[in-house]
């Protein structure tokens, strides 16, 4: 029988398939303990000696080759054979071999944390226990479990299977739902002064912003698109950032620098105000289209420049020949001066326009636009700007879009919708003609509706619970199903099921029916981002971040 | 295949059950209509005196628009016709919007004379508004609204019902509503006097000399007697209220700083406050330690009340306010009951409205749930025991009055 051990991040969490074994009938623990490590049953493969892992089946959860190679310690090249054959190691020859041996075990156990694959192999896995989960849609699960490792739920619900050691968390009795995502938040970040479609909202936040990321963690939000505000016009472009500590030291991290280049046509403004500013954005549009031909016209000039360059130098090749055979050679600069004056002319390089470039992405349709407008005059102009330059409109605001909602459905818009103002508020500016049937009209006519945050990034989801009343769609699948799907990560992003990011937050209550309901602590990503009011360092989280650094994914 | 005598044996076995009694057949129900008066609602929550929501209890209202009792939903004597309501619904008494400016525009930009007996609110109210049906619409169905707290005494206000067609409807009109004092700077003045914080309190304390012993005694109403109101516009005036106006159990107003006033009244009064603190409104730029502040004063022990927001922050700012103090700490039961029965008590009309009690005014709100919930509806209105469907703020609502019931019915 062999003798089988398995390592010791199989033990905390064995992943099928994928085990270290000593092969005892290869006779490496009779002679003096040096154990090869065997492949599965039937799988060729290298040998190699201690403690080497399998290369072959590649792990499970997506462990590559390559991670896998750099516990190689000692692998058997020496034998020559190609592909390499399983065969015994060779017997120790005297103590001092095993000494060394045991020496190469300390090694590998002091070395092994340090890489990205044994990081995540040693990884304890955290189980959240005694929670009811809150599924979108209104459903709830009780009694659940959810197994968290490597950033990803790797299992969730009454019976998931507690891995052995792994580090328990008790939830006593709190709901779980997947971290909420924002759209459209100004989260640590100050108003623009100026409209530039150049920049970035991602090189503006304030990641060491504490008090602003404590509030939106303290109101379940783990993802944010950040817009630019306070400017009217082409605004700028819009970022997504996680609330989860990057290397820098700041409490977010940018998971994707371009979103949507934001414009704003100023409902608030006067008639003509708004006019000249849909002018000069159609302008600008055109611009950018007029710099294109002027780019492909200069690409072509320059075409024709280098054929007739090469054209000339081999004209005044043949001429200089025949010259010096005229003239014996001698160099004449009154001679040359006509020659390049007939040459063929260079043409002029047009202004490199990197603001035109940004609108270029979206012309070409690489970057979405979003445009926000609350008047119908102002939401038809919308409609006319990207049925002139064939673009997809997604409205932001949308105060009055009941009114034009059959022109809305024609475009396929989407509208970004905000919590109803009230009061004073409601009296004057440009949400007063905003109708409480605004969300049943968009309904009723196909369109999607994605909720918007309020004043407070924290109250957002009470804010789209009030906002989604009488609507088809619940509050809780809009912000962490919708959402993400509409900006393209919903295939891993707020999946309360296996293999979805491990982006959860515990609530003292059920948020959806209990009116006292607190965020008790936060994941991100699998590690704790927040608990007890306040962000958690990866000093002090229960789980700290690995030694290597993350790998960089895109959400997509 | 069935045995001829199984089959015997059943039928046996079936006789021998006992009939079902008539009794618990369920009584005769309604289906709602604006209008109907129902003798007993039986809601699937009802809220009781101390905030709490609890099921399995009918709520039976007399002929005169009071509530008669509070029974079992199962009882076998209640009522008919009786108003079954959904599981997920909510029964609460009525919203109370306390000092807010509702129905009563503007405000009072002089302040010249520094104790101003005989001023009332009544004046001000203008009953045609249409914040007021929108308030009401949204189960805000009675208001206090008090003179500006621009004097070391202000005068005196006054509760009425929202759902007004035309004309004021006090709700006790023949009791004179609470005094409103101001101890901090709001009551200062440059062209009269008190001019300062000190003046403010030697004037006080010669008006309580000359005046109090008529006007802040109580008479033997005891809690029917309307405490006076005291405005404190920094947590230091509490202590000023307290030493001056103490012992006749004020309400006080704190302008801010929730978290501050706990403290000072959890020393000077050795926790034992128990006495209605009016707090709020809170909206969306309410920072966070205000918020909280709510929740610290009720730990110390103290009732709270949410000041109205309205007109200016909307027909659900009042539930607004509860649900922001709620999500940063305060229990929902003193939320609740900040929202009807305690500033019912402050405009000394505890036990008439504010609370679903024997002999209290049926004025009542069905919701489609908690009213702290954000996602919560109200579906029905009952004034005086006769129901309405809540109407959208541009249209009016024709509310009889309790007056007017008995020639209805």
């Amino acid at each position: 029988m062999p003798y089988r051990f398995q390592g010791l991040g199989a033990i905390l969490s064995p992943p099928p398939d994928f085990r270290l074994r000593f092969g005892a009938e290869r006779g490496s623990i009779e002679h003096g303990g040096s154990p090869v490590c065997a492949p599965p049953r039937g799988v060729p493969g290298p040998s190699r000696r201690w403690g080497a892992l399998d290369r072959s089946p590649a792990p499970p959860w997506g462990g590559t080759s390559e991670r896998t190679s750099a516990l190689r310690l000692d692998s058997d090249s020496r034998t020559g054979e190609p592909g390499g054959s399983w065969r015994p190691a060779r017997p120790p020859a005297a103590p001092a071999v095993a000494c060394r041996g045991i020496l190469r075990v300390l090694l590998a156990a002091l070395l092994l944390p340090a890489t990205p694959a044994a990081a995540q192999l040693f990884e304890r896995a955290t189980v959240i226990e005694n929670v009811a989960l809150r599924l979108p849609g209104g459903a709830r699960v009780e009694s659940a479990r959810i197994v968290v490792k490597g950033g990803r739920i790797e299992a969730i619900g009454p019976d998931a299977a507690k891995p052995l050691l792994a580090r328990t968390i008790d939830g006593g009795g709190g709901v779980v739902t997947a971290g909420l995502t924002a759209l459209g938040s100004q989260l640590a970040l100050a108003p623009s002064r100026k409209a530039d479609p150049r920049s970035v909202m991602a090189d503006g936040v304030d990641r060491y912003d504490r008090d602003a990321i404590v509030l939106a963690l303290s109101g379940g939000i783990t993802a944010a698109v950040l817009v630019p505000d306070g400017v009217r016009g082409i605004q700028g472009v819009a970022s997504l950032v996680r609330l989860r500590p990057g290397e820098d030291g700041g409490h977010l991290t940018v998971s994707e620098r371009e979103v949507a280049l934001c414009l704003d046509l100023d409902s608030e403004a006067g008639a003509l105000s708004r006019l000249q500013n849909l002018s000069s954005i159609r302008k600008t549009f055109e611009a950018a289209l007029a710099h294109r031909e002027e780019l492909d016209l200069y690409e072509e000039s320059l075409e024709t420049y280098a054929k007739e360059l090469a054209e000339a130098v081999e004209a005044g090749k043949k001429d200089g020949g025949e010259g010096q055979a005229k003239e014996g050679g001698a160099k004449d600069d009154g001679a040359k001066e006509p020659a390049k004056d007939a040459g063929p002319k260079r043409p002029a390089e047009p202004k490199p326009r990197e603001d035109l470039a940004v609108v270029l992405r979206v012309l070409d349709r690489e970057l979405p636009l979003w445009v926000t407008a609350h008047r119908s005059a102002d939401i038809w102009n919308a409609i006319e700007l990207v049925r002139e330059f064939d673009l997809d409109l997604v409205l932001v605001g949308g105060s009055e879009a009941h009114l034009v909602a059959e022109a809305l459905q024609e475009v396929e818009a989407t509208v970004l919708v905000g919590p109803a103002p009230a009061g004073a508020a409601a009296e004057s500016g440009a949400d007063r003609r905003r109708s409480p049937h605004l969300l049943p009209t968009l309904e009723r006519h196909d369109i999607r509706w994605l909720p918007l945050p309020g004043a407070n990034l924290h109250e957002l989801l009470g804010d789209t619970v009030r906002l989604s009343r009488g609507c088809e769609v619940d509050a809780l699948t809009q912000l962490t199903r919708a959402v993400p799907g509409f900006l393209g990560m919903g295939r891993r992003v707020g999946l309360l099921q296996r293999g979805g990011l491990a982006d959860l937050v515990l609530w003292s209550g059920d948020p959806l029916t209990d009116p006292s309901a607190r965020v008790r602590q936060v994941w991100c990503e699998g590690s704790t981002v927040f608990r007890d009011d306040a962000i958690v360092s990866g000093e002090e989280a229960d789980d700290p971040p690995p030694s290597a650094p993350r790998r960089k994914e895109s959400l997509r | 295949m069935i045995r001829p005598s199984s089959l015997l044996l059943l039928a046996l076995l079936v006789s021998s059950l006992p009939a079902v009694p008539p009794e618990s057949v369920p009584p005769e129900s309604v289906p709602f209509d604006a209008g109907a008066a129902p003798r007993t609602i039986v809601p699937g929550r009802v809220q009781l005196a101390d905030g709490r929501l609890a099921a399995g209890r009918a709520v039976v209202i007399g002929v005169d628009g009071r509530i008669e009792r509070i029974a079992a939903a199962d009882a076998p004597d209640l009522p008919s016709p009786i108003l079954r309501t959904g599981e997920e619904t909510v029964l609460a008494p009525g919203l109370h919007e306390f000092l807010g400016s509702l129905g009563a525009p503007g405000e009072l930009e002089d302040a010249v004379v520094p104790f101003d007996e005989n001023a009332t609110a009544r004046a001000v109210i203008d009953p045609t508004r249409r914040d007021l049906a929108a308030a009401h619409a949204a189960g805000v169905l009675h208001a206090t609204v008090a003179p500006r707290e621009r004097n070391p005494l202000s005068g005196r206000a006054i509760t009425f019902h929202t759902g007004l067609h035309g004309a004021l409807a006090e709700v006790e009109p023949t009791r004179p509503g609470p005094l409103l004092f101001a101890v901090g700077e709001t009551a200062l003045s440059a062209t009269r006097e008190p001019t300062s914080r000190a003046g403010l309190r030697i004037a006080l304390e010669r008006w309580i000399r000359t005046r109090g012993e008529e006007l802040l005694a109580p008479t033997g109403g005891g809690e029917a007697l309307a405490a006076p109101l005291v405005h404190c516009t920094e947590a230091m005036d509490i202590r000023t209220a307290l030493d001056l106006l103490g012992s006749t159990g004020p309400t006080l107003i704190l302008a801010s700083g929730g978290a501050e006033a706990a403290a000072v009244l959890a020393r000077a009064t050795g926790g034992g406050w128990r006495r209605p603190i009016v707090v709020g409104p809170f909206d969306a730029r309410t920072p966070i330690p205000e918020l909280r502040g709510a929740a610290a004063l009720a730990a110390t022990g103290a009732e709270l009340i949410f000041r109205g927001g309205m007109p200016r922050l909307g027909a659900e700012s009042l539930r607004e306010t509860a649900r922001r103090a709620t999500a940063q700490g305060l229990p929902p039961a003193a939320a609740r009951r900040a929202m009807t029965s305690n500033p019912a008590r402050a405009s000394g009309l505890a036990g008439t409205i504010g609370s679903i009690l024997a002999g209290a005014r049926a004025d009542l709100v069905l919701l489609d749930g908690d009213p702290l919930l954000p996602g919560t509806s109200v579906l029905h209105i009952f004034v005086g025991g006769r129901g309405t469907t809540p109407h959208s703020p541009t249209e009016r609502p024709q509310i009889p009055t309790l007056d007017h019931e008995e020639e209805m019915r």
